[in-house]
């Protein structure tokens, strides 16, 4: 497993992806009972929304880490879940923090803390302490301009979200019909926010040493269950409300699954 | 990574795949389920209904995993597999098209028409293959 003999690492990689996969499917498919169990999340389709997006995203964080097992530790794989426990450890603190105390609840925050521990234990001994940003032969390190220019554009809306979050915290939820604006959405909102700092430092580590298949994987599953997830809305008529919808999300969804499909059909052929 | 050696059995299983995960999806939410109801001349479902919905939710899950897993390995290693869902999308699209016809009121044929076509999919990739038993059908 991971095509590695260091049992350490595997049981550290195997606790990532419990918590991970936990997380996912409680996020995504009951949101309800996080909801019943933290003081701070009332029953709104808000929290639901925001939870669902979370759970997505660890479904692909899931992908990846199972795409490692069958194929090998992959360095670039780290510089995406390494920051992204960190960012995560001081979302969760800072939230209960802010919480009356008669509503913390701490639970997820001792997962994050494990998690952080396993994926840094494993990073270390996979690969030392050593940070190797050997540059690759191209740029992206693959030759095909399509997938160059494709992942130029996922570093740009990454970090233009990133950018654009600064500039404006709750542009995602005042632009996205049926979201209402208050204190929880907000903090979800800059959970979001960090999703997209991880992946602006994975694809600037890849810009530099080559794209990563586990990555690529990651980012399909994801982009994938957005697609399916947004084409349902629209079918039920609630992706827009009086007429308006978040264009802007809508495209950022739709070019995420092109672009994810174009990249992994063009570039698996080489793994 | 993809093992299946046939390109067009590859594109039409990935369709397949993504259709098997929007109607997961569409099962697993309370209101896409309710939706998907009331557009294909169902009543509204209750509870129950909701429960029985995402259980096949997950079947459909189940079902894109096993695709997935499918382009990854050669067509030799999934010929049962193939012949499964051709079989099993057969059953499928015979219910849909006796659904509709009983249906009383009907807004939409697209789930209708995705069954029908998930059945000629598998079919198609089930000869491209050589996974038929027989000869029949074999212009497919």
């Amino acid at each position: 497993m991971f095509k590695t003999d260091d049992r350490l690492v595997q049981i550290c990689l195997g606790i990532c992806y419990f918590i991970a996969a936990m997380y996912a499917m409680i996020n995504f498919f009951n949101p309800d009972y996080l909801i019943d169990r933290y003081g701070t999340l009332d029953a709104t389709d808000t929290n639901r929304f925001f939870l669902g997006w979370y759970g997505m995203m660890n479904f692909g964080f899931v992908a990846g880490l199972i795409y490692m097992g069958y194929k090998g530790l992959d360095r670039a794989f780290f510089t995406y879940a390494v920051p992204l426990a960190i960012l995560f450890l001081i979302w969760g603190v800072s939230g209960q923090m802010a919480a009356d105390e008669s509503d913390q609840n701490y639970t997820a925050v001792g997962f994050f803390v494990i998690q952080l521990i396993a994926i840094i234990v494993a990073r270390a001994r996979a690969f030392g302490m050593n940070f190797d940003f050997t540059k690759a032969d191209n740029m992206w390190g693959t030759s095909d301009k399509l997938c160059q220019t494709i992942l130029w554009l996922g570093l740009a809306t990454q970090a233009f979200f990133v950018v654009g979050y600064f500039i404006n915290p709750s542009q995602l939820i005042t632009d996205t019909p049926g979201l209402e604006l208050n204190e929880v959405s907000q903090r979800f909102a800059t959970g979001v926010m960090y999703f997209s700092i991880a992946w602006t430092i994975a694809l600037l580590y890849q810009l530099r040493t080559g794209y990563s298949m586990s990555l690529i994987v990651t980012g399909l599953i994801t982009s994938i269950m957005f697609f399916a997830v947004f084409l349902n809305f629209a079918a039920a008529g609630l992706t827009s409300a009086g007429g308006e919808m978040n264009t802007l999300l809508v495209s950022a969804i739709i070019g995420n699954f092109v672009g994810s499909l174009i990249l992994f059909f063009r570039l698996q052929g080489n793994h | 990574m993809i093992k299946l050696e046939d390109r067009p059995s590859v594109i039409i299983l990935s369709i397949i795949t993504f259709i098997a995960i929007f109607y997961a999806f569409m099962f697993l939410g309370d209101n896409t389920a309710s939706a998907f109801m009331e557009r294909t001349g169902g009543s509204t479902p209750n509870e129950g209904t909701m429960f029985f919905m995402g259980t096949v939710g997950f079947i459909y899950i189940g079902i894109a995993i096993g695709n997935v897993m499918a382009m990854m390995a050669p067509a030799s290693q999934s010929m049962v597999f193939f012949r499964a869902m051709a079989l099993v999308s057969f059953i499928a699209a015979l219910r849909a098209i006796g659904n509709t016809i009983i249906a009383d009121e009907i807004l939409t044929y697209a789930p209708l028409i995705a069954t029908i076509l998930v059945y000629v999919g598998y079919a198609v990739v089930m000869s491209r293959c050589k996974a038929r038993i027989g000869t029949h059908f074999g212009w497919l």
